[in-house]
């Protein structure tokens, strides 16, 4: 039951095979279970190539492969939920070098749908680096209390391999012609309200880690906040994880990102927590439920 | 490493789409500026495009060819990392006498080593974290003592070494012997220079910057060579021949870093693993990995 079980979806795209260099980071920090799944028309007609598809997984503590049928996002979800999954492997889709205004991205509907926090990556991928630790974990907040599951669930992240936690959180800039905008927003509209705001948010945490602030876009400040503190991985809410008509495309802060970020669905249960431990060589310092989480 | 014959447009046109899109409004402009405002002086006689064009051709199949012989140099060191894994296997299981107690069991940690170095070469090169791999082939404390090492495969080959040296204290391979075993694990050791050369020693940078700078200049000045001739039908013209010249240029760029963990890669993944199902064929192992296949026509 300590193991961290993970879901990849896969569609064989070349996102997929980069993503496997970030499930051989977490696979050498948690003991890992890893289902891969694919979803076709006909279960038997990428079974060959589903057995060859990340075949260092093989070498896991455990791997199973699955081909699913229907839907994907629906498929996915409903699996999901069925195996209690820890979290969905879900890279961004190749490019395809044409405008797709009205595509709708899969991880946008696995969001939706809320079965488990997915993992994803950004276009920056390959600068990431993967043979590392992960050793900082970034957290976009905006100060409202829906932040409370995804600060959590990264608070407890952090916890377990003895990782940094930095807060990032962005103030919307402020003019004469947005006022009006800005005053209904609840978003606070100074970098001292915003800081009191998580304060208060954490008060039961005890210590608050430290809290970057940066004035501007959100799609564009968290990326940046995120490249300069660092970051290993990233936790966005759903909200910041997807833009667009109907929120159905990933948001320019996914999309850019420096590292990989875990989205953490809106609808996902308040007591939905992750039970792994870690590795024993994961963490020096053992603080598995931090007083924070 | 691509295997499929037939390539999907979507492989190619995101790549180029940029580039081609903006040459062809540019295309459009210089049309319109030509047909409908009469700027006739924006043409150009077709004679110094030829020669530019020519040139230009010479030097990308140069910098291509240059890059497809970092591509084939990485595929043969790792054909050849396949020769010296079944020849170490094969030395370590004939030449190191197996009969006394200890004997075959150091025999199977050798080799055991060797699958491991070829995991944690294709981890090294392709920036991935090794150890959930290893922990297949190597026990726990072996693991443990590698993780002071910043480069796994040399320490793994340090290992291998000192086992030998073992053996040979142990009297159980002669100096003849030892100094066989001492020159396959030399061979390792060149290959994995090799591999690292290649992936940290770029293309010099010229034969990057130079080819992307002269074909993107020759395709702004293609339209204005088209223009007179060819009149409303030169935007279509000139960005063809401008996708053959980018594509050329996005094929060198493509195969110039083999160890880049992209679909161009050499196909470390499918070696690692004949090379452990042969290694595991010679300890005699009844559960062996299954060979692996194309992946949607790439070979990973």
């Amino acid at each position: 039951m300590n193991e961290l079980k993970l879901l990849f979806a896969t569609n064989f795209s070349d996102s997929c095979f980069r993503a496997i260099r970030a499930v051989a980071q977490m696979a050498d920090a948690f003991p890992l279970s890893v289902t891969i799944a694919n979803v076709c028309d006909s279960p038997k007609s990428n079974r060959r190539e589903l057995n060859s598809f990340f075949a260092e997984a093989d070498h896991y503590d455990s791997c199973r492969r699955i081909t699913l049928t229907g839907k994907p996002s629906e498929a996915i979800a409903a699996y999901t939920r069925e195996e209690h999954f820890d979290m969905i492997i879900s890279p961004g889709s190749d490019r395809i070098g044409i405008p797709r205004p009205f595509h709708q991205s899969l991880r946008s509907a696995l969001l939706r749908n809320g079965s488990a926090p997915i993992w994803t990556t950004s276009r920056g991928l390959e600068q990431a680096d993967f043979r590392r630790p992960i050793k900082t974990i970034a957290v976009g907040i905006d100060g409202s209390d829906s932040d409370l599951t995804h600060l959590n669930l990264a608070a407890s992240f952090a916890g377990r391999i003895d990782a940094k936690l930095r807060l990032l959180t962005v103030v919307p800039p402020v003019s004469e012609g947005t006022l009006i905008t800005q005053a209904v927003a609840p978003q606070p509209l100074h970098p001292s309200v915003a800081i009191e705001r998580i304060e208060y948010l954490l008060r039961a945490w005890g210590q608050v880690p430290t809290v970057d602030v940066a004035l501007g876009s959100p799609y564009k400040e968290l990326q940046r906040m995120a490249m300069r503190c660092d970051a290993d991985l990233l936790f966005l809410t759903e909200a910041q994880s997807c833009q667009g008509m109907f929120f159905r495309q990933i948001s320019n802060t996914v999309n850019n990102s420096p590292c990989a970020v875990i989205s953490i669905p809106s609808s996902l249960p308040a007591r939905f927590k992750w039970s792994f431990q870690p590795k024993r060589h994961a963490h020096h310092a053992v603080e598995l439920e931090p007083a924070y989480a | 490493m691509i295997v499929r014959d037939h390539l999907p447009w979507t492989r190619v046109w995101p790549q180029v789409s940029k580039h081609l899109g903006r040459l062809f409004l540019y295309d459009a402009t210089i049309v319109a500026l030509y047909v409908f405002a009469g700027a006739h002086f924006l043409a150009m006689p077709g004679l110094p495009l030829t020669i530019i064009g020519s040139a230009i051709g010479v030097f990308l199949a140069f910098r291509t060819g240059s890059a497809y012989d970092r591509w084939w140099e990485a595929r043969t060191l790792w054909g050849g990392l396949v020769n010296s894994s079944r020849t170490l296997a094969r030395q370590v299981l004939t030449l190191i006498t197996s009969s006394e107690p200890g004997a075959r069991e150091q025999q199977q940690s050798i080799i055991k080593m060797q699958i491991a170095f070829v995991y944690a070469l294709r981890c090294h090169l392709r920036g991935q974290n090794p150890y959930p791999e290893l922990g297949n082939v190597l026990p726990e404390e072996s693991i443990h003592a590698l993780r002071k090492y910043r480069n796994i495969p040399a320490a793994l080959l340090l290992r291998m070494g000192e086992e030998i040296q073992s053996a040979y204290e142990k009297g159980r391979v002669d100096s003849i012997r030892l100094t066989r075993l001492d020159e396959t694990l030399t061979e390792l050791t060149n290959i994995q220079g090799a591999c690292e050369r290649i992936k940290n020693t770029p293309l010099p940078r010229q034969y990057d910057y130079f080819p992307r700078l002269l074909v993107t200049f020759f395709c702004l000045l293609l339209p204005l060579g088209f223009v007179e001739n060819l009149g409303l039908a030169t935007p279509i013209a000139s960005t063809f021949v401008s996708f053959a010249f980018i594509v050329l240029d996005t094929i060198g760029r493509d195969i110039e870093t083999p160890f880049a963990n992209t679909v161009h890669d050499t196909p470390m993944t499918t070696l690692t693993r004949t090379i452990e199902i042969d290694l595991r064929q010679h300890l005699g192992e009844r559960e062996i990995p299954t060979e692996l296949h194309p992946v949607a026509g790439f070979v990973y």
